[in-house]
């Protein structure tokens, strides 16, 4: 007698079998196996009204259409035709392409990569999307997805200018400890508002991108300003099956539409290297954040596209020029252009975007195009000041990253080298370029868009530097004042503050149980430094930290300072005190040179000698983001939408009624 | 913030208005003043029967006064009406100052860039034709649309347009009849704005429904404010 697992098996026998016949005869037809923009319903071939709309727009918001097509073997794909809601999307030589040369290891000989670049529905609603093509043998596939546009109504007034503020990393404890050490609390109160803390509506975002529940800050800022989901390390792009980074489907950036269709600026201001995901997630279309050469070209040639009318930050290692396309040895002027990661667009983005076709040209001077195409230059804070209100201004303040606010202020007081050390000793504060910024934007009648970003509170929470991200937080908060001065004096104003993620899982655990003197002589042991000095619940009691005239601490080595944990740490060592360098930034060209190659190298060997040793959660040198939601507050035109728990990419929406359709 | 709804306009306006002249159409080319003044100005609008305001929609309230809202606090579409700001400011612009193009007629135009512009009257209006010359622009967003509305403020016909695709066009509509508003969308500038209406001649029993229905406006009023 046959034993019931051989029957079963018998059956898996014959079922195995007719797949591989109905196997062999779908292998007569070519497969669709990408289809953009990405939906549900092609993923998972399910029309399933409950799922998500992966792929929203605008009434008229422009995006690409794009399949991967594998032919079968020996078979090359002959034609296809994009169809939406069964209605043939007309297709012309100079806007569309079949890319089958350049394609990702792996795939097929002859795989097509089939496009329509900067196709636009105006009707709102969900529509289907399908790809028709054809292989060289007559054989046919049909894939199917869907997107949906999303409807403005005539509300109220519009919102004729938008600001974004983006706190890059902050959590809802970046800005506790903010307010905590700016502000001060007294019998539980505290004795003083943040800026962003007087937004009257203010709400919660998942933040996750395309491919992971933890964003970087790429998507993390795209998805804000295009309403879409974008995948890791990628900006103003969905992912696709080329090696080219600036070759991927695009999808129209808040700052292009609303140059487009009502003649507003954009302008960019940030405390990093200017090429960082996150301002270039405002204006630049590439899945490879890293490309900095292609990244800051593309700022000024597409300038037309965007309206880019102000550029301000860190990068001038970006704009300068790098005749031998070497970094090796570097070059004396600090240039790390590359030919490697610039870009050149094919002739159907050039045609379907109207976008300038670029060049790999690592000999370029940026600085002296970006002169020459009407913008004033400014490289230090003196300048920017003395500047005036230019019509277009482009100010580089670094060679990368710039100082962060501990030690710029520090500079300022006369108590620190670090700025000099960098080079640089007369960088501007955030709220001084916010300021200049607004002032140049504000002289388009038309309106603008203005991103301003805090960057370094993610980069100093990567680095479990306490005290500097938390006065990073302080500087981003007096650019929030400066945004909502300007949103007061000017009320068809929107402003929002946000983050793009967390950062570290930062915590506030409590405040330290001694004075600064004992701790600076604690021993570098767990009982030392952690179980006699970690106040926890009562023993917290008010860190009190004074207050100087230029709006920082007089200093953050208080007597039973607060103390900041990490739940998304790698290995440190934890010393309390404050760091008297900063760790060091791989972005900086002369990091490997004196003096800055004397700075502590990462986190792990940082207060080796003075720190007791934190076990981290996650490998590698640096703190990593996390997926908790951030909080979102808003003020002016508009900021009611702005409540409840919404997506990132809702955001996007939420700007569009309020800049088009308005708001009651 | 406070605002003037439709509704009271229509009821305590249209009480003066059976004394009010009564005008065969509009006609503007908001030219007869400078850039920059009132729409509002004898000089541009000499009709006391119209004004420009600056209006927003809102949510209607249930028995009990509360707004009609979906279980995600917005409004629900047909239960909303529009009302008109208490601090409109509209105002006649030079399109080409703002980036606009030329104004269709000579130099000036009815400026919504910023504001969406309430057409109000003080009666209800018969139309027989509506026209609007948008822009030379590009710009005022897609799927625009020109609301007619009635006395409580309710949308009772629409002009959809694409200005993308047709900059400057005039936007054509034809009869509509009660309408105590219009909305024009913002994002652009309007010019050469004419309005034909038919003259509705009410019948005596019409004098008494008329005046019943503003009593019973007057009542919704009320209960609103409680």
């Amino acid at each position: 007698m046959k034993s019931p697992r051989f029957a079963l098996n018998c059956v898996r026998a014959v079922v195995a079998a007719t797949l591989g016949m109905v196997a062999g005869v779908s292998v007569a037809a070519p497969t669709v196996t990408r289809l953009t923009p990405p939906s549900e319903r092609f993923a998972t071939g399910v029309n399933d009204p409950t799922a998500p709309m992966i792929a929203r727009f605008l009434p008229g918001q422009r995006f690409d259409l794009q399949a991967t097509i594998r032919p079968d073997a020996g078979a090359t794909i002959t034609g296809f035709q994009f169809a939406v809601d069964g209605v043939t999307v007309p297709v012309t030589a100079s806007t569309s392409g079949i890319v089958t040369t350049g394609l990702n290891a792996g795939l097929p000989a002859n795989t097509a990569v089939v496009s329509k670049r900067a196709y636009s529905n105006n009707v709102p609603g969900i529509h289907t999307l399908t790809v028709k093509a054809t292989q060289s043998d007559g054989q046919t596939v049909i894939a199917t997805g869907s997107f949906e546009v999303v409807g403005i109504t005539n509300q109220g007034r519009p919102a004729k200018n938008i600001i974004i503020l983006l706190g890059d990393g902050m959590g809802a404890a970046h800005r506790t400890a903010a307010r905590i050490m700016a502000k001060g609390y007294a019998q539980g109160k505290a004795k003083g508002h943040l800026a962003m803390d007087t937004f009257p509506y203010t709400g919660m975002v998942m933040t996750s991108s395309l491919d992971t529940i933890v964003t970087d800050s790429a998507p993390g800022m795209a998805n804000y300003v295009n309403g879409n989901k974008q995948a890791s390390g990628q900006e103003g792009v969905w992912p696709d099956d080329t090696a080219d980074a600036f070759d991927n489907p695009r999808m129209e950036y808040l700052s292009e539409y609303l140059h487009r269709t009502q003649g507003k600026s954009l302008g960019i201001v940030t405390t990093a290297d200017v090429f960082d995901a996150t301002p270039a997630a405002n204006a630049v279309h590439t899945s490879n954040r890293g490309n900095g050469t292609g990244i800051a070209d593309q700022y000024l040639d597409d300038r037309k596209l965007t309206g880019l009318t102000v550029l301000m930050g860190g990068g001038r290692k970006w704009f300068l020029p790098n005749a031998s396309n070497s970094v090796s040895p570097q070059p004396a002027n600090g240039s790390q252009r590359r030919a490697a990661n610039d870009y050149v667009l094919s002739s159907d983005i050039v045609s379907g975007w109207g976008a300038a076709v670029g060049a790999k040209d690592p000999e370029r001077d940026l600085i002296s195009d970006f002169s020459a195409a009407g913008y004033t230059y400014v490289s230090d804070k003196s300048a920017l000041q003395s500047a005036g209100v230019p019509d277009k201004l482009l100010g580089l303040f670094a060679y990368s990253n710039m100082n962060v606010a501990f030690d710029k202020i520090n500079g300022r007081r006369g108590v620190s080298t670090v700025v000099n050390d960098y080079g640089f000793p007369d960088q501007p504060m955030l709220e001084e370029m916010a300021d200049k910024a607004i002032k140049v934007l504000a002289k388009n009648p038309a309106g603008f868009v203005l991103t301003i970003e805090g960057a370094s509170i993610d980069k100093q929470a990567h680095l479990m530097d306490s005290d500097r991200w938390i006065e990073e937080v302080i500087e981003f908060d007096r650019a929030v004042q400066v945004a909502k001065n300007f949103a007061t004096a000017n009320p068809d104003t929107l402003v929002i503050v946000t983050a793009d993620h967390e950062t570290g899982g930062a915590s506030i655990l409590g405040a330290s149980k001694v004075t600064n003197a004992e701790l600076q002589g604690k021993a570098n042991t767990v009982a030392s430094m952690r179980n006699e000095v970690v106040g926890t619940y009562q023993d917290a009691k008010f860190p009190k930290y004074t207050i100087a005239a230029d709006g920082y601490p007089a200093t953050t080595d208080i007597d039973n300072k607060m103390l900041i944990g990490y739940g998304a740490n790698a290995d440190r060592y934890e010393a309390w005190i404050a760091n008297a360098q900063p760790t060091q930034d791989s972005q900086q060209p002369f990091v490997g040179a004196a003096p800055l190659n004397a700075y502590p190298a990462n986190p792990s060997v940082r207060n080796a000698s003075t720190g007791y040793l934190v076990t981290g959660q996650v490998s590698g040198d640096q703190a990593v983001h996390t997926a908790t939601d951030i909080p979102l507050s808003a003020f002016g035109r508009g900021a009611a939408l702005f409540t409840g728990v919404m997506d990132n990419t809702d955001v996007f929406f939420k700007f569009g009624q309020a800049a088009i359709g308005g708001v009651k | 913030m406070n605002s003037v709804k439709m509704i009271v306009n229509a009821a305590v306006l249209g009480l003066a208005s059976f004394t009010a002249n009564a005008y065969a159409g509009y006609n503007f080319n908001f030219d007869n003043a400078a850039s920059g003044t009132s729409a509002n100005n004898a000089a541009v609008n000499p009709y006391s029967n119209v004004q420009f305001l600056s209006g927003f929609v809102t949510a209607d309230l249930d028995s009990n006064g509360f707004e009609i809202l979906d279980p995600n606090g917005q409004t629900v579409p047909g239960y909303t009406h529009w009302e008109a700001y208490s601090d409109s400011d509209i105002r006649v612009r030079n399109p080409e100052e703002y980036g606009h193009g030329a104004a269709p007629s000579v130099s000036n135009a009815l400026d919504a860039m910023f504001d969406q512009v309430l057409i109000s009257f003080n009666t209800a209006q018969n139309l027989s034709s509506f026209s609007v010359q948008l822009d030379n622009s590009n710009f005022g967003g897609f799927n625009s649309s020109i609301l007619f509305l009635d006395a409580a403020g309710k949308t009772i016909s629409t002009l959809s347009f694409d200005q993308f695709a047709n900059p400057g066009a005039i936007i054509t509509g034809g009869a509509v009849s009660g309408v105590y508003g219009i909305v024009l969308g913002a994002g652009k500038l309007y010019d050469n704005l004419n309005i034909t209406t038919v003259s509705a001649v009410p019948e005596p029993e019409s004098y008494a429904m008329m005046l019943a229905g503003l009593g019973m406006m007057g009542f919704v009023a009320s209960r609103r404010r409680r």
